[in-house]
């Protein structure tokens, strides 16, 4: 199966396979691409914008790729314009890329297979010379055009084999198309290590924290996490985490700390061993309310069995 | 016994004490009782990795006291900063002596019983949120007994805290393997078992006994023999104290520099300068020697919360044979994100973790699952190096 969130899948792809992540190709890593900026936005050499998703370059094949991926059908023709009118120059200049990088350059576009018809058109118009990768149930693999040096196109030839169920997930957790109980996977684990430090508030800010990015983004798109997050923190605290977190809807505090959350009633502070029992409940309670979210299905709590009969 | 009021009266004390034990051992060919060893705990305090004199002091009255070690416990400050003796029991009393030179890296010496010392501890560790013990893989270990000369070995390795194979099937693992060897003939022992066909995914290092001179040339009767642990209990005799702590701090040192490295290494971090952003780190990845049988089962165990893991996480599937975990240490009450399928683990420290929980992490492993368990970085170089390995 192809990722449902294409792309979140191929950044973590691309960034996890520089960095000579276990469970993915090593191509990458051994031929020493470096994933170097993230949607840096700089100017061509007629002092248009362009904002590739990811800038890898490699200084042993002196060489650098500027990735555009798109879940839709089509690339904007002026987009694909604009790319092609980023030089040499413009990479060591504006991108802050080194000459030994920069000897060659291919601007790499990635969709969907089902689009590839759609996608083959637009890159033909121009026509630019920009390597086409499609994503399959299977991989990558190159569909129009070539990379530059051969070391590089030989990566996705005829096939880069990628398990998508193993793709890492860390450093783009989630994005605005995410579901909430995406969310909550980073949500949860954060209020449990409040709770664990002894914490009686929980901030928006602390939920910010969980996506690693948070601060490179831009406002209207913090904004739109932020919603999510929140959303996803209130939902907890009507459901499995109701004995335990309340939104706090004092109108004067709500004004000078924003939305956010009072710990009524927190077992686990401290961390004791004695307290094991709570974390584990608590455990228990993360996966009901994940599985809630995931199902519409409220799933009954497991019991433990006392088999030593303490009281 | 009068308690030392200084650093320079607690080494004094300890000279006394292990050169009094070594010439009882070598006249009498035995021990009376193990208060005569001097034992070194390495104890690791992530959160007071800044604190002060104070600071310490008040750690150490919330979590040494009367709820760890009962109400008779007693803490006396020193004359010298972050020195602490601490009295436990009424009437066979147990003495434990704090030295938080190192804010986070503490050395707690004690000559009072193993069987006293141990468990208060494995409590202290257990019951707090504060501590945790210092972890040697088999490399680490294997790097100290090149520090001497190897003397002996313990093995301890057990599969079934990790519940995720059928025991009972033909092809099943080794559930346990304990051993101790002692004498010169010892490596060549662990040599055989480490052989393909033998026990090689059993044979974890436990334990190195090493004999270590401070300067041989100037002197070679001053030495110490130093039973070191993998949980960083190390335990001493011979005729110099000098030796003995020249030893412990040499091991400690290097692991205090590993650990930092590791978090420095292991945690990813977005850096933004001047609207460039860039990834900086990258996870620890751990390789398993034979695939999982059971990966629902394993991350059932290890994200427990449970020891030795002490890691709490709800497994999401991610495809058929694919898992990841968002879970809290609950040593440092710190989040650490793990992606998992039969064949690698892979370990993200989050911001402000600490590297002392991917040594604990892989050196669990190493006992509890296969002993020949890899941990790599992104250019696949073994992540605990094994450079001046002598076992």
């Amino acid at each position: 199966m192809p990722p449902s969130n294409l792309n979140l899948a191929l950044m973590n792809l691309f960034v996890g396979m520089c960095k000579g992540l276990t469970g993915l190709p090593r191509h990458f890593r051994n031929l020493q691409y470096v994933d170097k900026w993230i949607e840096l936005r700089f100017a061509n050499a007629d002092q248009e914008q362009v904002a590739p998703e990811l800038i890898v370059s490699s200084r042993r094949l002196n060489h650098t790729i500027l990735f555009e991926w798109k879940a839709g059908p089509n690339f904007e023709a002026d987009q694909l314009r604009r790319y092609s009118r980023v030089t040499q120059d413009d990479l060591r200049e504006r991108a802050g890329l080194a000459v030994e990088e920069t000897g060659s350059h291919d601007i790499a576009v990635i969709g969907l297979q089902e689009h590839a018809e759609r996608l083959t058109m637009g890159i033909a118009q121009g026509p630019y010379a920009f390597p086409l990768l499609l994503v399959t149930d299977n991989g990558l693999a190159i569909h129009q055009n070539r990379f530059r040096p051969n070391e590089t196109d030989a990566v996705f030839r005829p096939l880069l084999a990628i398990d998508w169920g193993k793709l890492p997930n860390y450093f783009f957790p989630v994005d605005v198309a995410s579901e909430l109980w995406e969310f909550a996977e980073c949500v949860i684990p954060k209020v449990l290590e409040l709770m664990g430090k002894g914490e009686a508030r929980i901030l928006p800010g602390d939920l910010e924290e969980t996506i690693l990015c948070w601060k490179v983004l831009s406002r209207d798109y913090q904004g739109r996490l932020r919603t999510k997050l929140c959303d996803t923190l209130d939902r907890a605290c009507q459901k499995q985490f109701e004995p335990y977190i309340r939104r706090n809807r004092d109108r004067g505090a709500g004004e000078r700390l924003g939305r956010h959350w009072d710990i009524i009633n927190n077992p686990i502070a401290g961390s004791s061993d004695k307290r094991q029992k709570e974390w584990k409940k608590l455990g228990s309670l993360y996966k009901q309310f994940v599985e809630f979210l995931r199902t519409g299905r409220n799933v009954p709590e497991q019991q433990e069995l006392n088999l030593r009969g303490d009281a | 016994m009068a308690l030392p009021n200084t650093r320079r009266e607690l080494a004094q004390h300890l000279e006394e004490v292990m050169s009094h034990a070594y010439a009882q051992l070598e006249e009498r060919q035995r021990l009376d009782a193990d208060t005569s060893l001097v034992k070194t705990y390495l104890i690791e305090a992530h959160r007071l990795r800044a604190a002060d004199h104070d600071r310490t002091l008040q750690t150490i009255r919330a979590t040494f006291g009367s709820e760890v070690l009962g109400r008779q416990t007693r803490i006396r400050q020193t004359e010298d900063d972050r020195f602490f003796n601490i009295q436990s029991g009424r009437e066979e009393e147990t003495v434990l002596h704090v030295d938080a030179s190192n804010p986070r890296f503490w050395l707690i010496h004690s000559t009072s019983r193993s069987t006293e010392v141990d468990p208060l501890i494995q409590k202290l560790v257990n019951n707090t949120s504060e501590f945790d013990h210092v972890w040697l893989p088999i490399q680490l270990l294997s790097r100290i007994a090149a520090f001497g000369s190897l003397r002996g070995l313990g093995l301890d390795y057990d599969r079934r805290s990790v519940p995720d194979v059928d025991f009972e099937a033909d092809n099943a693992p080794m559930q346990f393997l304990k051993m101790q060897l002692w004498g010169n003939r010892a490596r060549d022992v662990l040599h055989i078992l480490r052989q393909p066909g033998a026990f090689a995914d059993a044979t974890t290092l436990s334990k190195v006994k090493v004999k270590y001179f401070l300067d041989r040339n100037q002197n070679d009767n001053a030495f110490c023999i130093a039973d070191m642990k993998y949980d960083g209990k190390v335990t001493g005799r011979g005729t110099s104290y000098q030796s003995y702590i020249a030893l412990v701090t040499n091991l400690y040192r290097d692991y205090i520099r590993r650990i930092e490295d590791y978090e420095r290494r292991f945690t990813v971090k977005f850096e933004s300068v001047q609207d460039r952003v860039s990834i900086d780190g990258e996870p620890l990845n751990i390789r398993f020697t034979h695939p999982l049988p059971n990966l629902e089962a394993f991350c059932d165990r290890v994200f427990s919360g449970s020891n030795p893991f002490r890691l709490m996480g709800l497994p999401i599937a991610t495809g058929p044979h694919s898992f990841r975990v968002n879970a809290v240490d609950l040593h440092v009450g710190k989040r650490m994100s793990f992606e998992l399928s039969p064949e690698f683990m892979r370990v993200y420290l989050a911001p402000g973790g600490c590297g002392n929980s991917l040594a604990r992490l892989y050196t669990n492993l190493q006992h509890h699952y296969n002993s020949q368990v890899e941990a790599v970085d992104g250019s696949e170089q073994f992540a605990f190096s094994e450079q001046n390995a002598a076992v």
